[in-house]
């Protein structure tokens, strides 16, 4: 939680220098709104989910890109993210993030004391993960495509690497005490996105599914797979499982949308259950640079704490916000 | 318990059906009548011409262009497209910008140019993008020729 407090007055003065440097310097070649805003991972998408377009605001003979932030509030946990990603011909997208969920001491300080570690060892514990993105456009256009069901269609892989699965001095790192295998893993992707111009009463609607294959435990955050031992009954010993995610907005207005999403998890481990990620959003695109979305997210259940049964559960619920910035 | 909960959910989906799908008026008016006709769509394409040519990015194509006689063509496409009764006698889209090496983001140019016409005229939003989704199509015939 410290490390991020300093890092985030630097993050603020980069988006706003990037911000004043993209103010009418430049004018991307693609329409209001067809960039989409960065999901938590990086990718090019929705908040939580990767859909089919490419990142940024060129067309096929430019290059562009994005730089997001997004920061969700829950009750005991902090989730943050920060990244960017560079578009190449609105065919290929490569993208970099880093994902933080901060852990208040009102969780830890219970597991501390059950299981007789030095009080306050775990105070301001943050779990992070670097998430490294590729996506391939591979068919279809999500946007010129009208008068046919043929969605734009894209391929994408994110290697996560979870830096804090074991912690220094010889802790072991909360991912592994709650049973994760590995330390990194690689999802792959599929997703196809289609936007129906007037298709929605006369407001333009767009329609994404993704399939994913994953063996991440809350999109990495907790690390991936499961140890022997660790698994829940049915998650098929916590290897690779396809999972759906999908997401449907109507822009009421050339800058404002409105959506929901939906994603499901692998709940792999049984010591802490996983459920699908949903949120429901606002976004707003001032102008072809920026985008700033407001969402209710519902993460499911997080580890709350421990008790004689073992981890209890957490909702966690709260408040997303991300702004995105873009170029050309 | 269940049965008052088993009814509101299908009220809830039948509410959120008869939101995203699309009315359909009795007698269906076409596009063309809902953009005002020929005098309408007039005005939105003269006005689109006038902000074309004072567009930097895309100007240059239209320096040596006989306005006039554009300004006709585009009526009598869009028109056709949208319902109306015209044909359209010109060339085919690609023959058309045969040789003139137009980008995807010039065609989104005169798009915006459009939007801004469309606007200026108080064309409400889903009409606007009604047009915009039957005009879309073109971007393959008319860009990269």
């Amino acid at each position: 939680m410290l490390r991020f407090r300093k890092l985030s007055p630097i993050a603020i003065a980069a988006t706003v220098f990037v911000m004043l440097s993209c103010q009418a310097a430049f004018a991307g070649g693609r329409l209001l709104a067809t960039g989409g805003v960065t999901e938590l991972e990086g990718s090019e998408g929705g908040g939580i989910v990767p859909w089919a377009i490419i990142a940024g605001m060129e067309t096929r003979d430019q290059v562009g890109g994005t730089a997001f932030y997004t920061h969700i509030s829950l009750p005991n946990y902090d989730v943050d993210s920060a990244g960017v990603a560079v578009g190449i011909g609105e065919r290929l997208e490569l993208s970099y993030a880093r994902e933080t969920l901060s852990i208040s001491n009102a969780i830890t300080t219970p597991i501390v004391t059950a299981l007789g570690l030095p009080l306050g060892v775990l105070d301001g514990s943050t779990i992070s993960d670097d998430v490294i993105g590729a996506k391939l456009k591979i068919a279809g256009d999500a946007v010129y495509d009208q008068g046919s069901l043929m969605p734009q269609i894209s391929i994408g892989a994110q290697h996560k690497v979870n830096t804090d699965f074991k912690q220094v001095l010889g802790v072991t790192g909360i991912p592994e005490v709650l049973g994760a295998k590995n330390a990194s893993g690689t999802d792959f992707y599929l997703a196809m996105t289609k936007v129906f111009l007037g298709g929605a009463g006369g407001l333009n609607l767009l329609l994404n599914g993704t399939i994913r294959e994953t063996e991440a435990n809350q999109d990495g955050l907790l690390g991936f797979g499961c140890a022997p031992g660790a698994c829940r009954a049915g998650s098929g010993g916590g290897g690779y499982s396809t999972q759906g995610e999908g997401s449907a907005a109507v822009f009421l207005n050339p800058n404002t949308a409105i959506g929901a999403e939906y994603r499901t998890m692998p709940n792999n481990l049984v010591s802490t259950q996983e459920d699908a990620w949903k949120d429901l959003f606002l976004a707003y695109f001032p102008n072809k640079q920026l985008a700033f979305t407001l969402a209710y997210a519902a993460l499911g259940n997080f580890p709350g704490g421990i008790s004689a049964a073992g981890i209890t559960k957490e909702q966690a619920n709260g408040l997303f916000l991300s702004g995105q910035v873009s170029f050309p | 318990m269940h049965t008052v909960r088993r009814i509101t959910m299908v009220l809830g989906a039948a509410l959120l059906i008869a939101v995203l799908i699309p009315c359909r008026p009795a007698a269906a008016a076409t596009l063309y009548d809902q953009l005002g006709q020929k005098p309408g769509i007039t005005k939105v394409l003269v006005d689109m011409v006038g902000f074309i040519v004072d567009d930097g990015r895309i100007a240059h194509y239209f320096a040596h262009a006989d306005v006039p006689h554009l300004e006709g063509e585009l009526v009598d496409q869009v028109c056709y497209v949208t319902g109306g009764p015209c044909t359209y006698t010109g060339k085919s889209m690609a023959a058309a910008h045969q040789g003139m090496h137009i980008t995807e983001a010039d065609f989104n140019a005169l798009v915006e140019d459009l939007e801004k016409s469309m606007n200026k005229n108080e064309v409400p939003i889903p009409l606007q993008n009604r047009l915009i989704g039957l005009l879309a199509p073109l971007l393959g015939p008319v860009t990269y020729k």
